[in-house]
């Protein structure tokens, strides 16, 4: 089982300051959060020369301090500067924490500060990114996604918030949270995923949804499995469906008389035509009731539940994050 | 984990339900001489003469000499029955009352609080404790499970706290029953035990009124229905229309228990042993090197039932 790793809500003053924290803590070099170890590919420094770079250390402690350009290259822990707007880097997931390599199905996300209130993601599934790129964003390569193919995927946060993540050798989940108007989104591994389909890797690309809504469409993103080439963006979620009044069950176990609010697996549907599939549940994501508070842990902070503070009723999901038995937010 | 593994009556046949019953209960008091067992204790039996509770929970030959549910008497008639307990390890247990009620009834009852009074009169049936479960709206009565007059196949799995039963004819002559714990309860819910009662319906049915049960905190009947995977673009995932093996591979989808009403409304819990797959799975057969069973009387029209098998016997 991948091992999951929390990024246990941190705040920020602006979304340029969590991104730096976010890549360090990926890498698993952040100066207190123990992270997944995914590894740098290369990061852009829009102003630097040069200004693209891969660090020595490429994953784990003292790989944000490795850039060959030290203390003049924006993403090394020693740069007076930071990173600054169309600064980028590219890390690539691992799959196996011993030996940092388990066969041919990485992932590589692109992680840009595109303006000073965005973040802009990318995935590449195919695990092909070309360095040497100098322009921002790169060019990317075939089968990238992001709100679907070939587009970046935008997070946008513009005052202090405070940022909350899972993330293990194949995915993450983000939470960034100003009180007011959050964002998520999952970007990763699925479980469950068919033996015909080695690269499950998928993203939520409606980020301004902080639920599961049953009758929502289109909210995911994926390469297809059938041919690796066709951008899969018809999509939904997978819910239980109780016969009893035909609704989607989002109240596990009755909150108010019984208080052990339990959570459940969401799964995820394409619906491109001809490429129709299941393709697996989230990892270290669930489904919560509608009866969860907007913030919260649940049990003894073995999970942490989200949902928009503008709920409007009955009829979506609150989401879930496995958390770390210890941090209370 | 381990006694949650389940061990299997895989797909015996016999001549006819009364030459099977006897064998199934050997299997579930790990008395049978070749199919290993999940071991439940025999609580109390009836042979169309006597009523009788075993010297040895775990042993069928500790009945007295010449009793009908003997290993080395193993004659019933109609109207025989038994009282089994299951062997979860913890403090709650629940019972089962098992009768072979005729040539082709096999009545199923569950008493979730496992408060069985013997040593009443030796009658069929006996006197049954107030909060037992089976079919109905309410506490009372025991569910059937058709058997036959000819030869058929008799599938039990089970594991110390569920038993499945299929008995399977013909294509669409079948039916099946699920008794015991869910998996994934509510952690204040002690007693997860459950029965389905639409014995015929071979298939994961989405109508009402598929489960029985109490609930543990008021003591109230209730009933449950399937709780299945839905989106809103393929509808049931295994009963769109839309086929799930365009990757060459069908999924397997795990399926909980609904509960109406009382203070465990919700999901009561996962089924054990027992999933979900595709409407076109087809009447029967095994998946993933006979890791996993089907059976579906209604194929292209309800999701399948699909079952955790012995990973040797065909279906």
């Amino acid at each position: 089982m991948p091992t999951p790793r929390y990024y246990t809500k941190v705040r920020h003053a602006n979304i340029g300051k969590f991104i730096y924290d976010f890549v360090r803590w990926l890498v698993n070099d952040h100066a207190s959060l123990t992270g997944p170890r995914w590894e740098v590919i290369e990061a852009h420094d829009s102003s630097g020369t040069p200004s693209n770079e891969t660090p020595s250390t490429t994953k784990g402690p003292g790989t944000m301090s490795s850039f060959p350009g030290g203390s003049s290259f924006s993403w090394d822990t020693s740069s007076t500067s930071g990173i600054t707007t169309n600064d980028w880097i590219v890390l690539r997931t691992v799959t196996n924490q011993g030996a940092d390599s388990f066969g041919d199905i990485e992932m590589e996300v692109y992680f840009e500060y595109a303006s000073s209130t965005t973040m802009s993601i990318m995935v590449m599934p195919l695990n092909n990114f070309v360095k040497g790129y100098i322009t921002s964003p790169p060019t990317f390569p075939a089968g990238a996604f992001g709100s679907a193919g070939g587009t970046l995927m935008n997070m946008i946060m513009d005052v202090t918030a405070d940022y909350y993540a899972v993330g293990d050798e194949g995915m993450f989940a983000l939470v960034m949270d100003d009180g007011n108007d959050p964002y998520w989104t999952y970007c990763g591994e699925l479980d469950g995923a068919s033996i015909g389909d080695p690269r499950c890797f998928v993203l939520w690309d409606l980020p301004n949804e902080m639920y599961f809504l049953r009758s929502r469409q289109n909210q995911w993103t994926r390469l297809s499995p059938l041919n690796n080439t066709t951008f899969c963006t018809a999509s939904c979620m997978v819910l239980p469906y109780s016969a009893y009044a035909g609704i989607f069950v989002t109240d596990y176990g009755n909150y108010a008389q019984r208080p052990a609010m339990l959570t459940m697996p969401g799964g995820v549907w394409f619906n491109t035509t001809s490429h129709q599939h299941f393709a697996g549940f989230m990892r270290n994501v669930y489904l919560g009731s509608n009866n969860m508070p907007y913030r919260g842990v649940l049990g003894s902070n073995e999970y942490v539940c989200f949902t928009e503070y503008r709920n409007t009723g009955d009829t979506f999901c609150g989401i879930v994050f496995r958390w770390d038995g210890s941090t209370g937010i | 984990m381990s006694r949650l593994i389940p061990k299997h009556f895989p797909k015996q046949s016999f001549a006819n339900l009364t030459a099977a019953v006897h064998p199934m209960i050997q299997f579930l008091t790990k008395n049978h001489a070749t199919i290993d067992g999940p071991g439940w204790h025999i609580i109390e039996a009836y042979d169309g003469t006597n009523r009788e509770t075993p010297s040895d929970p775990t042993d069928l030959d500790s009945f007295s000499a010449g009793f009908g549910w003997r290993n080395d008497v193993a004659s019933l008639g109609a109207g025989d029955w038994i009282v089994l307990q299951s062997n979860i390890g913890g403090s709650n247990q629940f019972q089962v009352y098992f009768e072979l009620d005729s040539t082709t009834g096999f009545l199923v009852l569950l008493m979730p609080y496992a408060d069985f009074s013997t040593g009443g009169p030796a009658t069929s049936p006996p006197t049954f404790p107030t909060r037992s479960l089976g079919t109905g709206a309410s506490y009372g009565s025991p569910i059937t499970l058709t058997g036959f007059t000819s030869t058929a196949d008799y599938t039990v799995i089970a594991d110390h706290g569920v038993a499945i039963f299929l008995f399977d004819s013909a294509a669409t002559t079948v039916y099946w029953a699920y008794v015991g714990e869910l998996d994934h309860p509510n952690p204040s819910d002690t007693r997860p035990f459950v029965i389905s009662k639409n014995t015929a319906d071979v298939h994961i049915d989405t109508g009402t009124n598929i489960w029985s049960f109490s609930d543990p905190f008021d003591q109230t009947f209730n009933h449950g229905v399937w709780t299945v995977w839905y989106g809103v673009l393929p509808g049931q995932v295994h009963e769109s229309t839309i086929d799930d093996d365009l990757l060459g591979f069908r999924a397997i989808l795990p399926v909980m228990v609904h509960q109406s009403t009382g203070s465990l409304a919700g999901i009561r819990g996962w089924t054990r042993h027992v999933f979900s797959g595709h409407e076109d799975l087809g009447n029967s057969g095994t998946m993933d090197n006979r890791r996993f069973m089907y059976r579906n009387d209604e194929i292209g029209n309800e999701a399948s039932l699909v079952f955790t098998w012995d990973g040797e016997t065909d279906y």
